[in-house]
Protein backbone atom coordinates (compact mmCIF):
# COMPACT_ATOMS: atom_id res chain seq x y z
CA UNK A 1 0.00 0.00 0.00
CA UNK A 2 1.23 3.44 -0.87
CA UNK A 3 -1.02 5.56 1.39
CA UNK A 4 -3.90 3.22 2.07
CA UNK A 5 -5.64 2.64 -1.22
CA UNK A 6 -6.26 -1.08 -1.67
CA UNK A 7 -3.95 -2.57 -4.31
CA UNK A 8 -5.01 -5.48 -6.48
CA UNK A 9 -3.14 -7.95 -8.62
CA UNK A 10 -3.36 -7.21 -12.33
CA UNK A 11 -3.24 -10.41 -14.36
CA UNK A 12 -2.26 -8.58 -17.54
CA UNK A 13 0.64 -6.67 -15.96
CA UNK A 14 1.59 -9.55 -13.61
CA UNK A 15 2.02 -6.88 -10.96
CA UNK A 16 0.13 -5.31 -8.04
CA UNK A 17 -1.25 -1.94 -9.11
CA UNK A 18 -2.39 0.85 -6.78
CA UNK A 19 -5.41 2.62 -8.33
CA UNK A 20 -4.82 5.97 -6.62
CA UNK A 21 -1.40 7.20 -7.68
CA UNK A 22 -0.10 4.42 -9.89
CA UNK A 23 2.16 2.59 -7.46
CA UNK A 24 3.40 -0.70 -8.95
CA UNK A 25 4.66 -3.76 -7.03
CA UNK A 26 6.04 -6.96 -8.49
CA UNK A 27 4.76 -10.42 -7.57
CA UNK A 28 6.91 -10.42 -4.40
CA UNK A 29 5.51 -7.05 -3.32
CA UNK A 30 8.70 -5.11 -4.03
CA UNK A 31 8.26 -1.62 -5.43
CA UNK A 32 8.51 -1.72 -9.21
CA UNK A 33 7.51 1.88 -9.82
CA UNK A 34 5.53 4.87 -8.67
CA UNK A 35 5.50 6.68 -5.34
CA UNK A 36 5.46 3.86 -2.72
CA UNK A 37 8.29 4.11 -0.19
CA UNK A 38 8.48 0.45 0.88
CA UNK A 39 7.31 -2.98 -0.33
CA UNK A 40 3.88 -4.38 0.42
CA UNK A 41 3.35 -5.48 4.01
CA UNK A 42 3.26 -9.24 4.63
CA UNK A 43 1.51 -11.61 6.98
CA UNK A 44 3.03 -14.36 9.07
CA UNK A 45 1.68 -17.69 7.90
CA UNK A 46 1.90 -21.13 9.48
CA UNK A 47 0.44 -24.52 8.84
CA UNK A 48 -1.66 -26.30 11.45
CA UNK A 49 -4.55 -28.74 11.30
CA UNK A 50 -3.66 -29.23 7.63
CA UNK A 51 -4.60 -25.62 6.96
CA UNK A 52 -2.61 -22.45 6.32
CA UNK A 53 -3.29 -19.83 8.98
CA UNK A 54 -2.66 -16.12 8.50
CA UNK A 55 -0.93 -14.46 11.46
CA UNK A 56 -0.13 -10.82 12.26
CA UNK A 57 1.01 -8.28 9.73
CA UNK A 58 4.62 -7.15 9.48
CA UNK A 59 6.44 -4.61 7.34
CA UNK A 60 9.60 -5.06 5.28
CA UNK A 61 12.16 -2.66 3.90
CA UNK A 62 13.47 -2.76 0.36
CA UNK A 63 15.89 -5.59 1.33
CA UNK A 64 12.91 -7.58 2.72
CA UNK A 65 14.15 -7.32 6.31
CA UNK A 66 11.31 -7.67 8.81
CA UNK A 67 10.08 -4.79 10.96
CA UNK A 68 7.17 -4.23 13.29
CA UNK A 69 4.09 -3.21 11.30
CA UNK A 70 4.11 0.39 10.21
CA UNK A 71 1.35 2.56 8.75
CA UNK A 72 1.31 3.08 5.00
CA UNK A 73 3.55 5.77 3.60
CA UNK A 74 6.27 5.40 6.24
CA UNK A 75 9.64 4.42 4.75
CA UNK A 76 11.83 1.81 6.45
CA UNK A 77 15.09 2.28 4.52
CA UNK A 78 17.97 4.25 6.04
CA UNK A 79 16.84 6.57 8.82
CA UNK A 80 13.19 5.89 7.97
CA UNK A 81 12.97 3.15 10.58
CA UNK A 82 13.97 5.68 13.26
CA UNK A 83 11.77 8.52 11.96
CA UNK A 84 8.63 6.41 12.25
CA UNK A 85 8.65 4.48 15.52
CA UNK A 86 6.33 1.51 15.80
CA UNK A 87 3.66 1.21 18.46
CA UNK A 88 4.76 -0.07 21.84
CA UNK A 89 1.92 -2.60 21.87
CA UNK A 90 2.86 -4.16 18.54
CA UNK A 91 1.24 -7.58 18.30
CA UNK A 92 3.58 -10.53 18.54
CA UNK A 93 3.32 -13.90 16.91
CA UNK A 94 0.58 -15.87 18.71
CA UNK A 95 1.10 -19.41 19.88
CA UNK A 96 0.04 -22.12 17.49
CA UNK A 97 -1.83 -23.97 20.22
CA UNK A 98 -5.60 -23.75 20.64
CA UNK A 99 -6.14 -22.41 17.14
CA UNK A 100 -9.70 -21.94 16.01
CA UNK A 101 -10.63 -24.75 13.71
CA UNK A 102 -11.11 -23.70 10.11
CA UNK A 103 -14.63 -23.84 8.71
CA UNK A 104 -15.54 -26.99 6.88
CA UNK A 105 -15.49 -26.68 3.13
CA UNK A 106 -18.81 -27.74 1.62
CA UNK A 107 -18.62 -31.09 -0.16
CA UNK A 108 -15.44 -32.24 1.56
CA UNK A 109 -16.84 -33.43 4.87
CA UNK A 110 -16.80 -37.20 5.30
CA UNK B 1 -32.29 55.07 14.01
CA UNK B 2 -34.01 56.83 16.87
CA UNK B 3 -33.18 53.95 19.21
CA UNK B 4 -29.49 54.56 18.75
CA UNK B 5 -29.73 58.09 20.08
CA UNK B 6 -30.46 59.09 23.64
CA UNK B 7 -34.12 59.99 23.81
CA UNK B 8 -35.31 63.37 24.83
CA UNK B 9 -36.93 62.68 28.16
CA UNK B 10 -37.62 66.28 29.09
CA UNK B 11 -40.74 66.56 26.92
CA UNK B 12 -42.80 64.08 28.85
CA UNK B 13 -41.89 65.34 32.26
CA UNK B 14 -44.55 68.05 32.63
CA UNK B 15 -47.35 65.53 33.15
CA UNK B 16 -49.57 66.70 30.28
CA UNK B 17 -49.03 63.89 27.79
CA UNK B 18 -51.67 63.55 25.05
CA UNK B 19 -53.62 60.29 24.87
CA UNK B 20 -51.98 57.73 22.59
CA UNK B 21 -53.77 55.54 20.09
CA UNK B 22 -53.04 51.77 20.37
CA UNK B 23 -50.41 51.79 17.59
CA UNK B 24 -48.54 54.64 19.20
CA UNK B 25 -48.84 52.94 22.58
CA UNK B 26 -47.38 49.71 21.18
CA UNK B 27 -44.52 51.59 19.55
CA UNK B 28 -43.92 53.46 22.79
CA UNK B 29 -43.86 50.17 24.73
CA UNK B 30 -41.35 48.71 22.30
CA UNK B 31 -39.13 51.73 22.58
CA UNK B 32 -39.37 51.52 26.35
CA UNK B 33 -38.20 47.92 26.30
CA UNK B 34 -35.34 48.75 23.94
CA UNK B 35 -34.35 51.68 26.10
CA UNK B 36 -34.51 49.51 29.23
CA UNK B 37 -32.09 47.02 27.66
CA UNK B 38 -29.87 49.69 26.16
CA UNK B 39 -29.57 51.59 29.42
CA UNK B 40 -28.31 48.46 31.18
CA UNK B 41 -26.13 46.97 28.45
CA UNK B 42 -24.90 50.19 26.81
CA UNK B 43 -25.17 48.40 23.49
CA UNK B 44 -25.89 51.40 21.30
CA UNK B 45 -22.46 53.04 21.74
CA UNK B 46 -20.91 49.72 20.79
CA UNK B 47 -23.18 49.33 17.78
CA UNK B 48 -22.48 52.92 16.76
CA UNK B 49 -18.73 52.25 17.14
CA UNK B 50 -19.07 49.13 15.01
CA UNK B 51 -21.36 50.39 12.26
CA UNK B 52 -20.32 54.03 11.81
CA UNK B 53 -16.60 53.62 11.29
CA UNK B 54 -14.50 55.71 8.99
CA UNK B 55 -13.19 53.76 6.02
CA UNK B 56 -10.40 54.92 3.73
CA UNK B 57 -10.98 56.37 0.30
CA UNK B 58 -10.69 54.03 -2.65
CA UNK B 59 -11.99 50.82 -1.12
CA UNK B 60 -13.68 48.53 -3.60
CA UNK B 61 -15.51 45.24 -3.96
CA UNK B 62 -12.41 43.23 -3.07
CA UNK B 63 -12.85 44.49 0.50
CA UNK B 64 -16.12 42.55 0.82
CA UNK B 65 -14.46 39.13 0.49
CA UNK B 66 -13.97 38.82 4.25
CA UNK B 67 -17.66 39.43 4.89
CA UNK B 68 -18.47 36.96 2.12
CA UNK B 69 -16.33 34.35 3.85
CA UNK B 70 -18.11 35.00 7.13
CA UNK B 71 -21.50 34.54 5.48
CA UNK B 72 -20.26 31.30 3.94
CA UNK B 73 -19.36 30.20 7.48
CA UNK B 74 -22.81 31.20 8.74
CA UNK B 75 -24.38 29.24 5.87
CA UNK B 76 -22.34 26.19 6.89
CA UNK B 77 -23.41 26.63 10.51
CA UNK B 78 -27.13 26.91 9.73
CA UNK B 79 -27.27 24.08 7.17
CA UNK B 80 -25.04 21.96 9.42
CA UNK B 81 -27.48 22.32 12.32
CA UNK B 82 -30.31 21.04 10.14
CA UNK B 83 -28.20 18.16 8.82
CA UNK B 84 -27.26 17.19 12.38
CA UNK B 85 -30.97 16.81 13.19
CA UNK B 86 -31.12 13.85 10.81
CA UNK B 87 -27.57 12.47 10.79
CA UNK B 88 -26.47 9.43 12.81
CA UNK B 89 -22.72 8.80 13.28
CA UNK B 90 -23.12 5.03 13.06
CA UNK B 91 -20.33 3.23 11.25
CA UNK B 92 -22.36 0.04 10.68
CA UNK B 93 -24.28 1.46 7.76
CA UNK B 94 -26.37 3.88 9.83
CA UNK B 95 -24.41 6.96 8.80
CA UNK B 96 -24.69 6.19 5.10
CA UNK B 97 -28.34 5.28 5.53
CA UNK B 98 -29.13 8.53 7.36
CA UNK B 99 -27.45 10.55 4.59
CA UNK B 100 -29.46 8.61 2.01
CA UNK B 101 -32.58 9.37 4.04
CA UNK B 102 -31.70 13.08 4.09
CA UNK B 103 -31.21 13.09 0.33
CA UNK B 104 -34.26 11.02 -0.60
CA UNK B 105 -36.96 11.53 2.03
CA UNK B 106 -36.42 14.63 4.16
CA UNK B 107 -38.20 17.75 2.91
CA UNK B 108 -35.57 19.90 1.14
CA UNK B 109 -32.96 17.53 2.58
CA UNK B 110 -31.00 17.14 -0.61
CA UNK B 111 -31.04 20.92 -1.06
CA UNK B 112 -29.71 21.58 2.45
CA UNK B 113 -27.13 18.82 2.07
CA UNK B 114 -26.04 20.34 -1.24
CA UNK B 115 -25.86 23.80 0.31
CA UNK B 116 -23.55 22.38 2.99
CA UNK B 117 -21.39 20.39 0.56
CA UNK B 118 -20.96 23.06 -2.10
CA UNK B 119 -20.91 25.83 0.49
CA UNK B 120 -17.79 24.22 1.93
CA UNK B 121 -16.02 24.57 -1.42
CA UNK B 122 -17.29 28.13 -1.80
CA UNK B 123 -15.96 28.96 1.67
CA UNK B 124 -12.49 27.63 0.81
CA UNK B 125 -12.45 29.62 -2.44
CA UNK B 126 -13.60 32.79 -0.68
CA UNK B 127 -10.97 32.35 2.04
CA UNK B 128 -8.20 32.16 -0.53
CA UNK B 129 -9.55 35.17 -2.44
CA UNK B 130 -9.76 37.10 0.84
CA UNK B 131 -6.23 36.02 1.76
CA UNK B 132 -4.98 37.07 -1.67
CA UNK B 133 -6.62 40.47 -1.30
CA UNK B 134 -5.02 40.99 2.11
CA UNK B 135 -1.64 39.80 0.84
CA UNK B 136 -1.46 41.75 -2.40
CA UNK B 137 -2.88 44.92 -0.83
CA UNK B 138 -0.31 44.67 1.97
CA UNK B 139 -3.10 44.78 4.55
CA UNK B 140 -1.28 42.29 6.80
CA UNK B 141 1.39 44.83 7.77
CA UNK B 142 1.66 46.70 11.06
CA UNK B 143 -0.54 46.99 13.07
CA UNK B 144 -2.61 44.16 11.58
CA UNK B 145 -0.21 41.21 11.96
CA UNK B 146 -2.31 39.58 14.67
CA UNK B 147 -5.40 39.76 12.44
CA UNK B 148 -3.40 37.92 9.77
CA UNK B 149 -2.20 35.27 12.21
CA UNK B 150 -5.74 34.63 13.45
CA UNK B 151 -6.83 34.43 9.82
CA UNK B 152 -4.20 31.77 9.14
CA UNK B 153 -5.44 29.77 12.13
CA UNK B 154 -8.98 30.11 10.78
CA UNK B 155 -7.77 28.84 7.39
CA UNK B 156 -6.22 25.77 9.03
CA UNK B 157 -9.38 25.17 11.06
CA UNK B 158 -11.48 25.43 7.90
CA UNK B 159 -9.23 22.84 6.25
CA UNK B 160 -9.72 20.60 9.29
CA UNK B 161 -13.47 21.08 8.92
CA UNK B 162 -13.25 19.95 5.32
CA UNK B 163 -11.16 16.93 6.28
CA UNK B 164 -13.43 15.79 9.10
CA UNK B 165 -16.65 16.57 7.24
CA UNK B 166 -15.60 14.57 4.20
CA UNK B 167 -15.75 11.32 6.17
CA UNK B 168 -19.25 11.79 7.56
CA UNK B 169 -21.31 10.44 4.60
CA UNK B 170 -19.29 7.22 5.11
CA UNK B 171 -19.59 6.00 1.55
CA UNK B 172 -16.74 4.34 -0.35
CA UNK B 173 -15.31 7.63 -1.53
CA UNK B 174 -15.20 9.29 1.88
CA UNK B 175 -13.97 6.10 3.58
CA UNK B 176 -10.94 5.57 1.35
CA UNK B 177 -10.21 9.28 0.98
CA UNK B 178 -10.03 9.63 4.75
CA UNK B 179 -7.84 6.53 5.11
CA UNK B 180 -5.42 8.08 2.65
CA UNK B 181 -5.70 11.44 4.44
CA UNK B 182 -4.90 9.90 7.81
CA UNK B 183 -1.98 8.02 6.30
CA UNK B 184 -0.62 11.26 4.85
CA UNK B 185 -0.64 12.60 8.42
CA UNK B 186 1.22 9.44 9.43
CA UNK B 187 4.15 10.39 7.23
CA UNK B 188 5.16 13.27 9.50
CA UNK B 189 8.50 12.27 11.05
CA UNK B 190 8.53 11.12 14.71
CA UNK B 191 5.03 12.40 15.54
CA UNK B 192 3.30 10.90 12.50
CA UNK B 193 2.29 7.52 13.98
CA UNK B 194 0.88 9.24 17.05
CA UNK B 195 -1.08 11.76 14.98
CA UNK B 196 -2.54 8.85 13.04
CA UNK B 197 -3.52 7.03 16.23
CA UNK B 198 -5.15 10.20 17.54
CA UNK B 199 -7.14 10.78 14.35
CA UNK B 200 -8.29 7.17 14.10
CA UNK B 201 -8.93 6.72 17.80
CA UNK B 202 -6.58 3.72 17.83
CA UNK B 203 -4.61 1.64 15.36
CA UNK B 204 -7.67 0.63 13.34
CA UNK B 205 -9.96 2.79 11.25
CA UNK B 206 -13.53 2.20 12.36
CA UNK B 207 -16.52 3.28 14.41
CA UNK B 208 -14.40 5.28 16.87
CA UNK B 209 -12.94 7.23 13.98
CA UNK B 210 -16.36 8.24 12.70
CA UNK B 211 -17.71 9.40 16.06
CA UNK B 212 -14.44 11.21 16.73
CA UNK B 213 -14.52 13.02 13.39
CA UNK B 214 -18.20 13.85 13.98
CA UNK B 215 -17.45 15.38 17.39
CA UNK B 216 -14.51 17.36 16.01
CA UNK B 217 -16.54 18.49 13.01
CA UNK B 218 -19.62 19.74 14.82
CA UNK B 219 -18.47 20.63 18.33
CA UNK B 220 -14.78 21.35 18.71
CA UNK B 221 -13.86 23.29 15.58
CA UNK B 222 -17.09 25.31 15.11
CA UNK B 223 -16.75 26.74 18.62
CA UNK B 224 -13.11 27.59 18.06
CA UNK B 225 -13.89 29.17 14.70
CA UNK B 226 -16.76 31.26 16.05
CA UNK B 227 -14.55 32.59 18.84
CA UNK B 228 -11.66 33.35 16.50
CA UNK B 229 -13.96 34.99 13.92
CA UNK B 230 -15.22 37.25 16.72
CA UNK B 231 -11.65 38.17 17.63
CA UNK B 232 -10.78 38.68 13.94
CA UNK B 233 -13.74 41.02 13.46
CA UNK B 234 -12.96 42.91 16.66
CA UNK B 235 -9.42 43.54 15.44
CA UNK B 236 -10.67 44.63 12.01
CA UNK B 237 -12.95 47.18 13.66
CA UNK B 238 -10.47 48.28 16.28
CA UNK B 239 -7.62 48.81 13.84
CA UNK B 240 -9.69 50.05 10.90
CA UNK B 241 -9.48 49.05 7.27
CA UNK B 242 -6.20 49.61 5.46
CA UNK B 243 -6.16 51.94 2.50
CA UNK B 244 -5.52 50.50 -0.95
CA UNK B 245 -1.80 50.46 -1.72
CA UNK B 246 -2.14 52.80 -4.67
CA UNK B 247 -3.25 55.61 -2.35
CA UNK B 248 -0.35 57.22 -0.56
CA UNK B 249 -0.95 57.81 3.13
CA UNK B 250 0.43 61.32 3.03
CA UNK B 251 -1.03 62.48 -0.25
CA UNK B 252 -3.61 65.22 0.20
CA UNK B 253 -7.20 64.67 -0.78
CA UNK B 254 -7.53 65.64 -4.45
CA UNK B 255 -9.22 68.97 -4.82
CA UNK B 256 -12.50 69.12 -6.72
CA UNK B 257 -12.01 69.49 -10.44
CA UNK B 258 -13.81 72.85 -10.48
CA UNK B 259 -11.27 74.52 -8.19
CA UNK B 260 -8.19 73.37 -10.07
CA UNK B 261 -6.37 76.12 -11.90
CA UNK B 262 -4.06 75.40 -14.77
Amino acid sequence: MHLGCPVRYSEAAERFICPCHGGVYNFRGEVAGGPPVRPLDRFYTFVANDYVYIGPRYSVNSELQRFHPRDPGEPLDGIGQYLYPSRPDTPTLPSTKDLPLPPTVPGTSV
Amino acid sequence: MSTLKPRDTAAGSNGTEPALNPVQAAAEAGLTVVDWIDERTQLSPGIRWMMFRKVPRGINWAYTLGSATMFAFLNQAVTGVFLAMFYRPDANGGAYESIRNINDNVFLGQFVHGMHKWGASVMIILIFLHMGRVFFFGAYKYPRELTWIIGVVLLILTMAMGFTGYLLPFDQRSYWATIVGVNINNTAPFLGPYIGDFLRGGPEFGATTLSRFYAIHMMLIPGLMAALIGLHLYLVMKLGISAPPWLSRTSPRPRPRSSRSR
